[in-house]
């Protein structure tokens, strides 16, 4: 399994999208101030935003390319960008701050496929409209992500629920099992449940190794933590890693259907392929 | 080096600074590379950047944002295995870093940036390899 396709480290790539949208919110409230020079400020941690992703794309890493181009289509430019364009009434940021963003992310992004997508956005008619799946209200939230350092510091993210929910992966729930020193008195349940099995073991079998290689530990490994949570966490879990799987293209943590065909790039790659079809039985028509 | 471990997880600022402090000096200036990976090895690094070191204040996170970067500054197709737990399924360096994506500090937000571009440019190097 991938390191950087799978929690937590996937969430950073939400995370940076997100910063990107709540940048333009604040170039978009701060443009009406007077403040000339807070003004400059934010417009250059704007910049420096967009070209920290050119560096990104720049490494031609296949699989983060895809990653974030998701998410920056899921969190900012299909809800927020093309949403402000094609809104009929008060827009959350202004067109002319939309279309300005566009040019930037043009302008400082080389990636050929990144530009090729943001050109089929603007002009392919059919694509701008699927923007209502994308609706702001929807993408707005996103669990464990603020803007401001001090807001995550002074934040009560540390619970069990929260830990499992934003590193829950197959082997992150095997590696449970060997946290001795874990500040979640839940999981040093699991880890003494655990220990206690692994003697059984030995004294019936005379080998100590849990296979977790096997299908039936794993589900059951499973059970004991998902066991641990109410049935409201567990939703708000299940949710959290469905909007990310959404948002990156990828199957996450408890997201076990294809949630991935509803991701932005999955839906614009569908309605060009349509076209194309339609464009070619026109073409052999005539 | 289980000694500076034991001390680092006791909670204690003082203690905490001095030996991010001195491990950045001596990751910073170890030019072999046996020695460079016996300082790598067994977890010791993983374990001192692992702690929770995001409550104190911002001159700490300061010389750990410089000790972090020290780390990353050494990290190459052969070291990075040091770095990356396969048993826990966990990247110390790279969790800890990626808590301060949105720091005040355009220092701290560009030495965490550096970082990430460090460990995927070693990804690629892998990947061509």
């Amino acid at each position: 399994m991938d390191y950087f396709s799978s929690l937590p480290s996937i969430n950073y790539f939400a995370f940076l999208s997100c910063r990107l949208r709540d940048q333009i919110i604040k170039l978009n409230d701060e443009i009406f101030c007077d403040d000339q020079q807070n003004l400059k400020n934010i417009h250059d941690d704007l910049i420096d935003d967009i070209l920290f992703f050119q560096d990104i794309f720049s490494l031609k890493l296949e699989r983060i390319t895809y990653i974030l181009t998701n998410c920056l289509l899921f969190y900012v430019i299909l809800p927020f960008l093309c949403g402000s364009l094609i809104s009929m009434t008060k827009p959350r940021i202004s067109i002319s701050v939309s279309l300005y963003v566009f040019s930037c992310l043009i302008y400082y992004i080389k990636d050929e496929n990144f530009i090729n997508i943001i050109f089929l956005i603007l002009f392919e008619e059919n694509i701008i409209m699927s923007v209502k799946n994308y609706q702001v209200e929807k993408t707005r939230y996103l669990k464990g992500y603020y803007f401001d350092w001090s807001q995550q510091k002074k934040s009560n993210l540390k619970s069990f629920t929260n830990y499992i929910g934003m590193n829950f992966s197959e082997p992150f729930l095997k590696s449970l099992v060997l946290n001795n020193n874990s500040q979640y008195h839940e999981i040093q349940a699991i880890v003494k449940k655990y220990d206690k099995l692994t003697e059984e073991n030995f004294e019936i079998n005379n080998n100590s190794d849990i296979n977790f290689d096997d299908n039936a530990v794993i589900q059951e490994l499973m059970q004991d933590v998902l066991g641990k949570f109410s049935n409201s966490e567990f939703d708000v879990m299940a949710i959290h890693h469905q909007t990310l799987s959404k948002a990156t293209g990828i199957n996450i943590g408890l997201t076990t259907n294809n949630i991935k065909k509803g991701s932005p790039l999955y839906v614009i790659n569908r309605m060009i392929k349509a076209k194309l079809n339609v464009l070619f039985i026109i073409n052999s028509y005539y | 080096m289980n000694e500076f471990i034991f001390l680092a997880s006791r909670n204690n600022r003082q203690i905490s600074l001095q030996i991010i402090k001195s491990f950045s000096v001596l990751i910073l200036n170890t030019t072999n590379t046996t020695t460079l990976y016996y300082i790598f090895s067994n977890n010791f690094i993983n374990q001192i950047v692992n702690n929770e070191y995001e409550k104190y204040d911002d001159d700490f996170l300061s010389y750990y944002v410089n000790f972090l970067k020290s780390l990353s500054l050494k990290i190459d197709n052969t070291t990075i295995q040091f770095f990356f737990q396969k048993q826990f399924f966990s990247f110390p360096l790279l969790e800890s870093s990626l808590k301060l994506y949105n720091h005040s500090d355009p220092m701290i937000k560009n030495t965490v940036r550096n970082i990430l571009l460090a460990i995927l440019k070693s990804k690629k190097q892998i990947q061509n390899n």
